[in-house]
């Protein structure tokens, strides 16, 4: 029965998703300002939605829901809209969600064909320390992904010689400043959970190693805009090469490269995804 | 002249024309790294090279630009920025510093019996190791071979010049300390520890313990054979193989009750003992690293909140 009603808040959350991106879409080729407030409370209802399907699943499974592939997936999307809600509304800015959203879509899509059965949670998963990794690890990725969404609509704004694509500069770079410091955070935690559970704070495997790449990426980005002046285009770039990074270091490392995570995550030992 | 050539490379190494090609040629080479199956490029002197040169450029590029920070973006910027390069600047320290400094030795546990750790003031011994399986139903679509225990404690005594000086229970994920050491039991290396019982022809008896991280090769009659596991559970018993060829040929299976007749010789199981595999470390470096990496989260923490709100206060926009 909860199983069924889990099932129906992730479709639904879903469909309002596509609903949302749709009148996104749409009000960005008219300019209508209405369409994309309207867009915007129906990604709210979405969220919630959302939300409340993670809730469930959390009471489901008795454990932080964030353990297996579709629980893990399912989250980083969560985070993806929670934090395109959270600048859509700061900025007032509505746009963004036009580039934004479909990364968010991409995930839930991803996670309809996963298994979505509820396993127990392993023993060397309990404990504050790797849930928190997990977290920060995925706000980064979910902050990171808002300056990438904000400088494609930089790019475009230029091309298109508007007079302001200024607004989305900014936002890319305070995005940016979020995904950096959370993405540290992650990082570290991680390298603490793998140490009290492996030994070893550090093993150099490719999760790990492209982890450090992209957090040196991001790392350029902000002492390129602090220290260079880096401003509009070039930042911009840098900010989409920075989130190349970040989708290798989350789907290429599992798919091209083995290592250590790949085959925890297989053995059940680590859960999938990226820097866990 | 020595000065001089001092503040050359004082200088070059403090301009963003070094600073940034440094940072590239660093991804580019972490790149490069992460491609190749063994991870010790990241161990060499030369990548650690670069990583302590990266480290050298941030911290003079932060002095040097010390003024124009306090200048352009306030005290707080400034305060934040030397923070979070100090903390990045530590981590780089305790990096290097770990690569010479501690020791790390990995040992095996039989239940009941002491390790002795070359080097070490202490030994240590496995009391007891409960172990709990996952079942099958628990994880339908996994190999249950692959999965951690779903429960793996062991019961350790830790003894000096012979006389018990500490009691722990251990766990993966559960390590205990010892004198600046951590004992952490490994979640892979777990199994059986046993013995072979061989009689020959003569009738006379040999006792083959079998340690399957070094498994022995017996010479029985005119062939090699070797075995290197037992079946757990109510049916223990012991899969031997004879090595033809580089091959290993299967002979069959010796158990407690049933022997394996082998040219003329009978092998029997006997004495079966849980074991695990276990780390001790010590790591002089862990609170430099842990205390960078708060110094640095602190001083991001610190720039991006006082900056945010030192602006909003002039009245600027960020970037």
């Amino acid at each position: 029965m909860l199983e069924s009603v889990e099932q129906g808040l992730f479709w639904a959350a879903t469909a309002l998703y596509v609903v949302a991106w749709g009148w996104h879409f749409a009000g960005w080729k008219r300019g209508s300002v209405e369409y994309t407030g309207t867009a915007v409370g129906i990604l709210w209802a979405g969220w919630l939605l959302h939300l409340g399907m993670v809730g469930l699943r959390w009471y489901r499974a008795e454990h932080v829901p964030m353990l297996s592939e579709f629980e893990f997936v399912t989250f980083f999307a969560l985070l993806v809209f929670g934090c395109f809600l959270l600048f859509a509304v700061r900025e007032q800015n509505r746009m963004l969600g036009v580039f934004l959203v479909p990364v968010g879509l991409i995930l839930m899509a991803y996670a309809a064909f996963m298994p979505k059965d509820i396993e127990p949670e392993l023993s060397i998963f309990k404990g504050f320390l790797l849930q928190f990794h997990i977290v920060t690890t995925l706000l980064g990725y979910a902050a990171w992904a808002v300056t990438f969404a904000a400088s494609i609509c930089y790019l475009y704004l230029e091309r298109k010689a508007d007079k302001n694509p200024g607004l989305f500069d900014r936002m890319a770079y305070r995005a940016a400043f979020f995904a950096f410091a959370f993405l540290t955070l992650g990082i570290i935690t991680g390298a603490l959970w793998g140490d009290r559970v492996f030994g070893q704070l550090w093993f150099w495997d490719p999760k790990e190693t492209w982890s450090f790449i992209t957090w040196l990426i991001f790392m350029a980005y902000l002492h390129a805009r602090y220290t260079l002046e880096w401003r509009g285009r070039r930042a911009a770039i840098l900010a989409i090469v920075g989130f190349a990074a970040l989708v290798f270091t989350y789907i290429g490392v599992d798919l091209l490269l083995p290592q250590i995570h790949g085959v925890a995550a297989e053995s059940g030992a680590m859960p999938a995804g990226p820097t866990q | 002249m020595a000065d001089g050539a001092l503040r050359r490379v004082i200088r070059l190494l403090a301009s963003l024309k070094v600073a940034i090609p440094l940072l590239v040629l660093l991804t580019v080479v972490t790149i490069v790294g992460s491609l190749f199956p063994d991870p010790d490029i990241f161990r060499s002197w030369w990548y650690l090279s670069l990583l302590g040169a990266q480290g050298v450029s941030l911290l003079l590029v932060t002095i040097l630009h010390i003024p124009s920070i306090l200048k352009r973006k306030g005290r707080n910027a400034l305060l934040g920025v030397i923070a979070t390069h100090l903390g990045i600047l530590v981590i780089i320290a305790g990096i290097i510093y770990g690569g010479f400094a501690g020791q790390r030795h990995d040992v095996k546990l039989i239940e009941g019996e002491v390790a002795i750790i070359p080097g070490l003031h202490f030994v240590i011994q496995l009391d007891e190791l409960v172990v709990e399986e996952y079942q099958q139903e628990d994880f339908p679509r996994q190999e249950l071979a692959t999965l951690p225990k779903k429960k793996q404690e062991g019961r350790i005594t830790v003894l000096q010049n012979g006389e018990a000086v500490a009691e722990a229970v251990v766990a993966p994920g559960k390590p205990a300390r010892f004198d600046g050491f951590t004992l952490l039991p490994s979640i892979s290396e777990i199994g059986w520890y046993f013995e072979l019982i061989v009689t020959d022809w003569l009738d006379r008896e040999k006792t083959v313990p079998v340690r399957p991280w070094a498994p022995p090769v017996l010479r029985l009659g005119g062939r090699d054979v070797v075995t290197h596991s037992a079946r757990s559970g109510d049916l223990q018993q012991t899969e031997m193989f004879a090595l033809e060829d580089e091959q290993l040929v299967s002979l069959g299976f010796a158990g407690r009750e049933e022997a394996l007749e082998i040219d003329k010789h009978k092998v029997r199981l006997g004495t079966v003992k849980r074991y695990m595999g276990m780390q001790v470390y010590n790591r002089p470096q862990e609170p430099i690293l842990v205390w960078g990496s708060v110094l640095m989260f602190l001083g991001l923490v610190w720039h991006f909140y006082f900056r945010h709100r030192d602006r909003r206060r002039e009245g600027q926009q960020d970037a």
